[in-house]
């Protein structure tokens, strides 16, 4: 898999590289801000961009931006936002438009291999990642009535792995039940939350985030 | 003793045509009224002719004696001017006296030399407004030349002109006692050369207009137009006059064309008249005013009053009275602000009031009508207590004024701090730190592939230490400040701000739009450290609402507890805003223009 690596800070992009080489990654290109970046994805044509949230020139949301330049004007490359933020309006600007072959992950995974592999995979093949810390925060807000005691045990794993933007398949497979089980679930889930949206569709994500976290109470 | 003299000597100084100039005018307006017959002039003069020429004849001259008048009993220093409307009076009713067959030759010939001043010193008038002073150097020459040529003409004529050899003559083809020797030929080439210059003179005195009126403030434009405007209309007639008059000699005062431009001076005249007698009785109810206000103010008035008492009483709504601070090197109003002295607005000036040589107060008033000497002498004297109590007020209130923005500069520059600790540990000790992690993985990686389990259980341990440290570090980052606030606004900084809450918080209301970056940090401060508080003070839950009411960003959060809340306080009041506690709800209001 071809990628290309945008980040500022030198240590942390050759760390990076050095993973992604070691794991088996052809890393076709690094850049170091906004601008050098699209001109990198224009030239090399990666399958996915892994970028830093914060570059030159502002040091603030240029990641988020250049995912969504980079989703929005390439439709086959996809893009691994690395973060420090444990922000969940971060992590839904960056699905929003193009909710398909995003991520937000929080930059101390990175460095674990496993994760920073199976992220960009999943990628790749479609999906969209949101680290799991920002769906445990939103899951784990203190609040008066619990608006998910209605669920189960089993639909709350789901909703869970759901929000991490893992597809039916993973879900499945990581719960040893079947695709339909997994479908029957969400089905279920929607319905029971009153979430509005498609249980099937990639905005699935966007709209199960949006629900956590604007349900009060 | 010397000086007091001296002083007299100048102040009594023969004002031989300041007063004979204006007693003249009055007397010839007289006689021109009484004497002159009504009926048998209707060739010679214009003043005999219909109704309405005869209206407006009297009106101008009646007019320009007016003015003079009422300039010696409002601007008695400007002598100059008076004398110039006097003239101007003088010389309007001339041409009536040049054509009154009948009349005794000296007065006729008298009327031939004064008729031709009417141009310069209505030119004078128009030029010299709104009052009475000739302001620049241009103008100064040509008012000066045009006196001489004027001078120059008229005597010059009255020597060589012998009315029975003028081929052109008109009103007057009999008397000229000044004669002293016939030159028929010169006497046409100095009609002709006059002519010339009317046509020129009338065009510049209708392109000053414009000119003037389009370069002036809004201010002084109040003022002038009502002069400029007929003095470009008289202009414009003078030089179609001229025009005409090349074409279609003798003069003839029953031509119509002639009748109807004659009447158009006349009424550009009565105009130019109105419009300095509108300006002199705005002047003398300001100097009224000033005087009257001089007495009020003995007693001690409500602070800021005095500017106000002093616009109402002199017309001139925009009058400002400023206070000088750190002894002048700024100036503030009454209520502290700081006011910009080095760029008054043409057409205002700004007078100082001085009191045992220092500077108490400087008025900002329209130069055409607030007397500024007056100003100076009877306002400083009298309403001393007045002025006093505002210049300490506006004193206190600047020291206010300052105190609150360096409240606000203070914590603004705390907030740029934290902000820029925020960053520095982003890029500094986190980048380590996950650098830091990345070998330790390396080397745990290692350690189990070469069967060192002591190793390999050390650095395992070490990794979560780490990690642990890494998210540490995040949310200390996060404390310091959260850079969510700055980049996506209130709204995401408030639900992450609940989202890591110890208690449950309800949202009632957050606006999607951002404001000003003071606000938004202190809204978020005050949110952040009242769940904080009802957290410690065992609270089940709070209830934030933030809402804006035009002006005013309102921050609301029930069950925060009691307080106290000074740090608080401090915060909202150094973006000028107030916070209320009760027992029930901490509400705090930031202005946010």
């Amino acid at each position: 898999m071809r990628v290309v690596v945008a980040e500022d800070v030198m240590l942390t992009r050759v760390g990076i590289v050095r993973l992604l080489t070691e794991a088996g990654y052809d890393v076709v290109g690094e850049a170091e801000d906004l601008a050098g970046l699209m001109r990198c994805v224009m030239s090399t044509r990666p399958d996915v961009v892994v970028v830093d949230i914060r570059m030159p020139p502002s040091h603030t949301d240029e990641g988020i931006v250049a995912a969504q330049r980079v989703r929005a004007e390439h439709d086959d490359i996809g893009v691994l936002v690395l973060s420090q933020y444990v922000e969940p309006a971060y992590a839904m600007r960056v699905i929003e438009d193009h909710p398909e072959r995003v991520g937000y992950l929080l930059k101390d995974r990175v460095f674990d291999v496993a994760i920073l592999v199976d992220a960009l995979r999943r990628i790749a093949d479609g999906e969209c990642v949101i680290d799991p810390m920002i769906v445990a925060r939103l899951v784990g807000r203190r609040r008066r009535t619990d608006p998910l005691a209605v669920l189960t045990g089993r639909e709350r794993e789901v909703l869970g792995l759901l929000a991490e933007g893992l597809s039916n398949v993973a879900i499945a497979s990581r719960l040893f039940v079947t695709e339909r089980t997994v479908e029957a679930h969400s089905k279920q889930i929607f319905q029971k939350l009153g979430i509005l949206g498609d249980p099937a569709s990639n905005r699935r994500v966007l709209a199960v985030l949006a629900y956590l976290r604007s349900s009060t109470a | 003793m010397m000086r007091v003299d001296v002083t007299r000597a100048q102040g009594s100084a023969p004002d031989l045509a300041g007063v004979l100039v204006p007693v003249v005018a009055v007397a010839v307006a007289t006689a021109t009224l009484f004497l002159v017959p009504r009926s048998g002039l209707e060739a010679t003069t214009y003043g005999s002719g219909s109704v309405n020429v005869q209206l407006v004849d009297g009106a101008a001259g009646l007019g320009l004696v007016g003015v003079s008048l009422l300039l010696w009993l409002v601007r008695p220093q400007r002598r100059a001017v008076r004398v110039v409307a006097g003239l101007a009076a003088c010389a309007w009713f001339a041409s009536t006296w040049v054509g009154w067959l009948g009349a005794p030759p000296v007065a006729r010939s008298v009327g031939m030399v004064l008729e031709p001043i009417v141009v310069a010193a209505v030119v004078h008038l128009v030029l010299a407004a709104p009052d009475g002073r000739l302001r620049t150097r241009p103008t100064r020459l040509v008012v000066v030349g045009l006196w001489a040529a004027t001078g120059v003409y008229t005597i010059g004529r009255a020597l060589v002109r012998d009315p029975f050899l003028d081929l052109y003559c008109w009103s007057n083809c009999e008397d000229n006692v000044f004669a002293v020797s016939a030159r028929p030929d010169l006497a046409r080439r100095l009609d002709d050369v006059w002519l010339v210059a009317t046509v020129v003179v009338g065009l510049a005195l209708a392109a000053f207009a414009p000119v003037r009126l389009g370069s002036s403030s809004t201010v002084a434009r109040r003022t002038l137009w009502s002069i400029l405007v007929p003095g470009a209309v008289f202009g414009a007639a003078l030089t179609a006059y001229g025009a005409v008059l090349v074409l279609r000699r003798p003069e003839d005062p029953q031509d119509a064309v002639f009748s109807s431009l004659y009447q158009v001076r006349g009424w550009a005249v009565v105009g130019v008249v109105c419009g300095l007698g509108w300006t002199l009785v705005r002047a003398q109810r300001a100097r009224v005013a000033v005087a009257q206000l001089a007495d009020d103010l003995g007693a001690a008035p409500a602070p800021g009053s005095l500017a106000a008492a002093l616009a109402h009483g002199t017309g001139d709504p925009d009058l400002a009275v400023v206070y000088p601070l750190e002894g002048g090197e700024r100036y503030v109003d009454a209520a502290g602000a700081t006011v910009e002295l080095r760029r008054v607005a043409d057409g205002r000036t700004a007078t100082p009031i001085v009191r045992n040589g220092e500077e108490i107060a400087v008025v900002v008033h329209e130069s055409a009508i607030v007397d500024a000497e007056q100003l100076r002498t009877q306002i400083g004297a009298a309403a001393r207590l007045a002025i006093e109590n505002e210049r300490l007020r506006a004193q206190v209130l600047a020291q206010l004024g300052d105190l609150r923005a360096s409240r606000a500069r203070v914590v603004e520059a705390g907030d740029d701090e934290r902000r820029r600790l925020e960053r520095n540990l982003h890029d500094g000790a986190q980048q380590q730190l996950l650098a830091l992690s990345y070998e330790l993985r390396l080397a745990h990686a290692g350690a189990r592939a070469g069967g060192d389990r002591e190793l390999t259980t050390r650095l395992e341990t070490t990794e979560t230490c780490a990690t642990e440290a890494i998210a540490d570090l995040r949310d200390l980052a996060h404390g310091i400040y959260p850079a969510v606030l700055t980049e996506s606004g209130l709204g995401a900084a408030l639900w992450t701000l609940a989202d890591t809450a110890q208690i449950p918080v309800d949202f009632d209301h957050v606006p999607d739009e951002r404001f000003p970056p003071p606000v938004e940090r202190t809204v978020f401060v005050v949110a952040a450290d009242a769940i904080r508080a009802a957290a410690l003070a065992g609270g089940d839950h709070v209830e934030l609402r933030v809402a804006r009411d035009g002006e005013r960003v309102t921050v609301d959060v029930r069950g925060a507890g009691p307080g106290p809340f000074l740090h608080l306080a401090d915060r909202v009041g150094a973006v000028g805003g107030r916070l209320h506690v009760d027992e029930y709800v901490l509400r705090a209001e930031l202005p946010c223009g």
